[in-house]
This record gives C-alpha cells, sequence and structure tokens, in this order.
C-alpha cells in the first residue's frame, strides 16, 4: 500500500524529476566525482603517466614538512590578514557616507568603486604590472617627482606582497561596500534619532549603533574575504610570477605549479584538501567568534 | 551646525577623491592604449593625450598573428554567452522542482549540494583536467564550458526566489490540465525575471573573467580565450605598453559596458546574495 502510494506520486510528478536531471548530470560529473576523486588521488603517487602508487597518507605527511608549502602559506596568510582589514574597514567607512541622505547625487560615484570588481583579474594583474613597475611606472615616476627613491615593487622580496595587498584592496572595496549599503539600510531609522535627542556625537553613533547593528554583515564579509583571500592566484601569478624568491607565491599557485609543472598530481590534490581543511577552519572560528559573544 | 556642514564637505572630499583613485588606473589603461609608443613613458604623465593614435589598436588587432586577438574575443564571448544560458536553463529547471517538490533525500541532497558550495574550486581542477583529457576535449570548447555549469550557486539563488512565488496560480493552471514544465515555462520562470537577470550576469562576468581553468585546459593559441590570451600578449609584449593597454582594454570593455547598462541588477544581485548567504 504505502510502495504503492509513493508510486503513484511519483509518478504524477515524474515531470518535476526530469528537472532534476540536467543539473544532477552536470554536477555529479564535474563536481561531485571529482571532489571525490581528488582525494582518492591525494593518497597516492601519481605522476599523470601509468600506474598511481597507494601511498596512504604519506602525501600530507609530506606537507606538514615542506618548506615551499610553509611559504607559501605564510604569504597568503600575510595578504589575507593585511588586505581583509584595509577592504572592510574603507568598504564600511565609504558605505556610510554614501548611505547619507542629504548627500544622495553622491551615489553615482559607487560606479567609480565598482569597476575594479567587474573588470578581469587577469586585466588588473597586467595594468597593475605597468603602473607599479620599478623603472618605468607610473607611482614610481608619481614617488620620485615628490623626491623619495623609486621603490622595486614587484621585485624586491618585502614590497612584492605589499603590492598584492595593493591590489587585492582596490579591487575589492566596491563588492565590499555594495553589500555594506544593503545592510545600512536595513538599520531602523528610529536608532538614529533617539542618540540624535540624546546628543550623541557622529562619531558615538558610529562606534555605538551602526557597528554594533552590522556585526552580521562584517561577519559575513569578513568570511567571503577569508574564503577568497586563501585562492588567491591570478594576481601574484601575473604580476610576480610568485617571486621574487618566492616571495609571493600563493598556496594556489604552489598547487598550480605541483600539479601542472611537475606532474605531482597526487600531492597536488592533497594540498587542495590540506586548502579546504584551512578554509572550514578559519570560517568556522569566524562563526563562533563573531556569534559567541551574543549569548552573553 | 557648522560641524554639521564641515562633515558634509568632508564627505563629499573623501567620497570624490578615492572614486577618482579609484577610476585612475582604467583611465590610465585607456590613455596608454591611446597614445604613440614614444609618449607612453613620458613624464610628466599625461592623463588626456596629447597625441592619440589607434596604432596599437591596429597592430594587435591585425597585425600580430602570433596573438589572435580577435579570435580570443570571439572565444570568451562564444564560451561565457553558451555558459550562462545553460546555467539559466539547467538552474531554474532544478531550482523550481526543488523549490516544489517534496522527495525522500530531499534534506540530504540538500546538505550535499550545500557542502560541495564549501569546497575551493581548485580541488576540482585536476580530476576534471583527467575527465576531459579520457573524452578527448582538451582544447574544446565543451571543456571551457560544462565544469561552469556544475556550479551549485545558482540552484539556491533561483530555488530562494521561487519559493518566495506563491503557487496558486500554478496549482490553477494544473487543475486546468496544464503540464509542469507548460506551468514553469509560461507562469513561474517570466516572474523570476529579476532573479534569473542577476544570475545571468554573474555567470557571465564569472564566465568572461576565468583564468586558471582556461590556462590549463587549452593549449593551442586559437583555442584559447581572452584572459589566457592576455597573458600570451604580456610575455609577447613585455616592453610595450601600449600594446598591452590595448589588449587589456579590448578584454575588458565587454563587461564594463554590460555593468554600466545593467548595473541596478548587479548591485541588486550583490545584495541579494550577500543578504541571503
Amino acid at each position: 500500500m504505502k510502495i504503492k502510494d509513493t508510486w503513484q506520486e511519483m509518478k504524477e510528478n515524474r515531470h518535476f524529476y526530469y528537472f532534476l536531471v540536467p543539473f544532477l548530470l552536470f554536477f555529479s560529473v564535474f563536481m561531485l566525482f571529482p571532489i571525490l576523486f581528488s582525494f582518492y588521488m591525494s593518497l597516492h603517487r601519481w605522476g599523470g603517466l601509468g600506474e598511481a602508487t597507494f601511498t596512504g597518507l604519506k602525501n600530507y605527511s609530506r606537507i606538514l614538512t615542506d618548506s615551499t608549502f610553509h611559504t607559501a602559506l605564510y604569504n597568503t596568510t600575510f595578504m589575507w590578514l593585511t588586505s581583509t582589514p584595509l577592504i572592510l574597514g574603507f568598504a564600511l567607512i565609504l558605505a556610510v557616507m554614501l548611505n547619507k541622505k542629504e548627500v544622495k547625487f553622491l551615489k553615482y560615484f559607487r560606479v567609480g568603486y565598482f569597476m575594479p570588481f567587474v573588470t578581469s583579474t587577469v586585466v588588473v594583474g597586467v595594468i597593475f604590472t605597468i603602473l607599479l613597475d620599478g623603472s618605468f611606472g607610473l607611482v614610481n615616476f608619481f614617488i620620485e617627482s615628490i623626491g623619495f627613491d623609486k621603490i622595486r615593487f614587484l621585485t624586491s622580496t618585502t614590497w612584492s606582497k605589499i603590492s598584492i595587498v595593493i591590489v587585492l584592496t582596490w579591487r575589492w572595496v566596491g563588492y565590499n561596500t555594495i553589500i555594506m549599503l544593503a545592510g545600512l539600510q536595513n538599520i531602523p531609522e528610529d536608532l538614529y534619532e533617539a542618540a540624535e535627542i540624546d546628543g550623541g556625537s557622529t562619531l558615538q553613533k558610529f562606534f555605538y549603533i551602526t557597528v554594533p547593528m552590522m556585526r552580521p554583515i562584517i561577519l559575513f564579509t569578513f568570511i567571503l574575504s577569508t574564503i577568497g583571500s586563501f585562492q588567491i592566484f591570478t594576481e601574484p601569478y601575473i604580476m610576480t610570477g610568485g617571486g621574487p624568491m618566492q616571495s609571493s607565491l600563493s598556496v594556489v599557485q604552489y598547487l598550480y605549479n605541483s600539479g601542472f609543472q611537475q606532474f605531482r598530481m597526487g600531492y597536488a590534490s592533497a594540498l587542495s584538501y590540506v586548502l579546504f581543511a584551512i578554509i572550514f577552519v578559519a570560517s568556522y572560528f569566524q562563526i563562533k567568534i563573531g556569534s559567541g559573544e551574543e549569548g552573553i | 551646525m557648522q560641524r554639521e556642514k564641515n562633515l558634509r564637505i568632508l564627505t563629499y572630499i573623501i567620497v570624490i577623491s578615492f572614486a577618482a583613485i579609484w577610476i585612475l588606473p582604467l583611465l590610465w589603461m585607456l590613455s596608454t592604449a591611446l597614445k604613440p609608443e614614444s609618449q607612453v613613458i613620458a613624464w610628466p604623465i599625461e592623463i588626456i593625450p596629447k597625441e592619440v593614435t589607434f596604432d596599437n589598436f591596429y597592430d594587435i588587432i591585425f597585425d600580430s598573428p602570433r596573438t589572435p586577438i580577435l579570435r580570443w574575443f570571439f572565444n570568451s564571448f562564444f564560451v561565457s554567452t553558451a555558459t550562462t544560458f545553460l546555467v539559466l536553463a539547467v538552474d531554474s529547471l532544478a531550482a523550481y522542482a526543488y523549490a516544489r517538490l517534496e522527495f525522500k533525500g530531499k534534506n540530504v541532497l540538500f546538505w550535499l549540494l550545500m557542502a560541495t558550495m564549501m569546497v575551493p574550486p581548485v580541488t576540482n581542477l585536476i580530476p576534471n583536467y583527467l575527465i576531459m583529457d579520457r573524452l578527448g576535449w582538451i582544447d574544446s570548447y565543451q571543456a571551457l564550458i560544462f565544469p561552469q555549469v556544475a556550479a551549485v550557486f545558482g540552484v539556491f539563488l533561483m530555488r530562494q526566489f521561487f519559493i518566495g512565488l506563491p503557487s496558486e496560480l500554478e496549482d490553477a493552471a494544473y487543475i486546468d490540465g496544464c503540464n509542469r514544465f507548460q506551468i514553469f515555462y509560461i507562469i513561474a520562470l517570466p516572474m523570476a525575471k529579476p532573479a534569473l537577470i542577476a544570475l545571468g550576469l554573474f555567470t557571465f562576468r564569472a564566465s568572461w573573467n576565468a583564468f586558471l581553468w582556461p590556462l590549463i585546459i587549452t593549449n593551442s593559441a586559437k583555442m584559447r580565450p581572452l584572459t589566457p590570451g592576455l597573458r600570451l600578449l604580456q610575455s609577447n609584449f613585455m616592453t610595450e605598453f601600449g600594446k598591452l593597454m590595448a589588449g587589456a582594454f579590448i578584454s575588458a570593455v565587454p563587461v564594463i559596458i554590460i555593468f554600466i547598462i545593467a548595473q541596478k541588477y548587479f548591485v541588486k544581485g550583490i545584495a541579494l546574495t550577500g543578504m541571503k548567504g
């Protein structure tokens, strides 16, 4: 009886099931299977040709002691921790300013901030390679004209990472400003009115109303930035190639080099799972910390 | 009162000067592309070139057979358009079924889809490369398009939208003898237009700008989209800034134009995905 009912229902809804088929097909072949297969490969040593040798967790234990991986992880973390506060700080300040009713026409300027987000990373990388060029770059002409020495932005080990951070900040402020603007519009107006009656200053309103009310949004953008930062590839690849002396090598570029330059497919797959774990743990702790205080 | 006025002026100054700094690199790209090579690295910098020339564009389009930029442009355009339409069709169908249908294992499937969203896309890189190799699809359009259709994001976006639509009209149409596909196509889909536009814009932008996958999966000059093509251009015209910037401009301009036209939908889409997580 029960089975018959289910069957009857499925037959009636058969069109719905057909609807799911195309997506599930693409999903299983190019998403689910690759994710699982990647894990399988991470347990093997494989050079791209011939038989794969099962090595258990050896790839993973090698990652733990791989000094190039440590460098790449340090570089990536550096880029993440310096660019994220800059991006979110600028975005919040700009959003607050663009949200003011009395300066309404300013919203047209958001196009300017938003443009870098729609420009491809490769184009951005190429533009900044020239802008930051050590001898002919526009930025260096400017630096020299105000009386300082030229900076070798892309060819010095101290500046290469900072150059990437500059580009990331330029690219992502606009996108985050839009998210923050949407959040600001959800803050009830009467909170500000009440503060005004009590004689609260602009700065007080910002720190005691705006920031606490925006906390979920800030947390959300922080997590988005974290996920994005750990997957940085194109900017350093185009601008510095990861150099000089691996000073701007990112985790994903190391993965790319291992898999597609040295053909260590198993090792590269293990790297991708380590990256997944790092992103997962970082996001988990941010959610924990971000929502934890609510309970007190 | 005076203080408030000062604050307002400060706001203007900050917002406008930052916008100027933000837009400068893009303006500079255009102005460099329009300068004769001898003027490119002249000091003081001319943001508006005194002498405008289209030589860089001409050279790069018609006079550099090793870097066929028109062909790359076509590849990017074809791949991005095909991806966008495929994603819209496949995702909205699945999302609609998901929003309207109760079935065993629905929750399990939901969490499975959610979980794969957390996995960084580079995890799929090597297996997808091997799949394409096995299928003999390396250096083909299918290889550039299909993996992008497997992304889960669009299904969630569309599902969220369909759940918000009332189903009474659809039930009535069903009783009147329309089949599920007719109901989807005639009633539900037109109502989902804002979500479709937002998803379409995001997909097109992501596809046009994708770099790592096209870099790996294409190896002949004629199958490259613009992004890995531009990389090739960079190594060929290392010191010819004008030509390089002309190439960058050609590859940046379509999405910028689409953005300016559809700005409203872009902004709405970001706010929508931002809020929904």
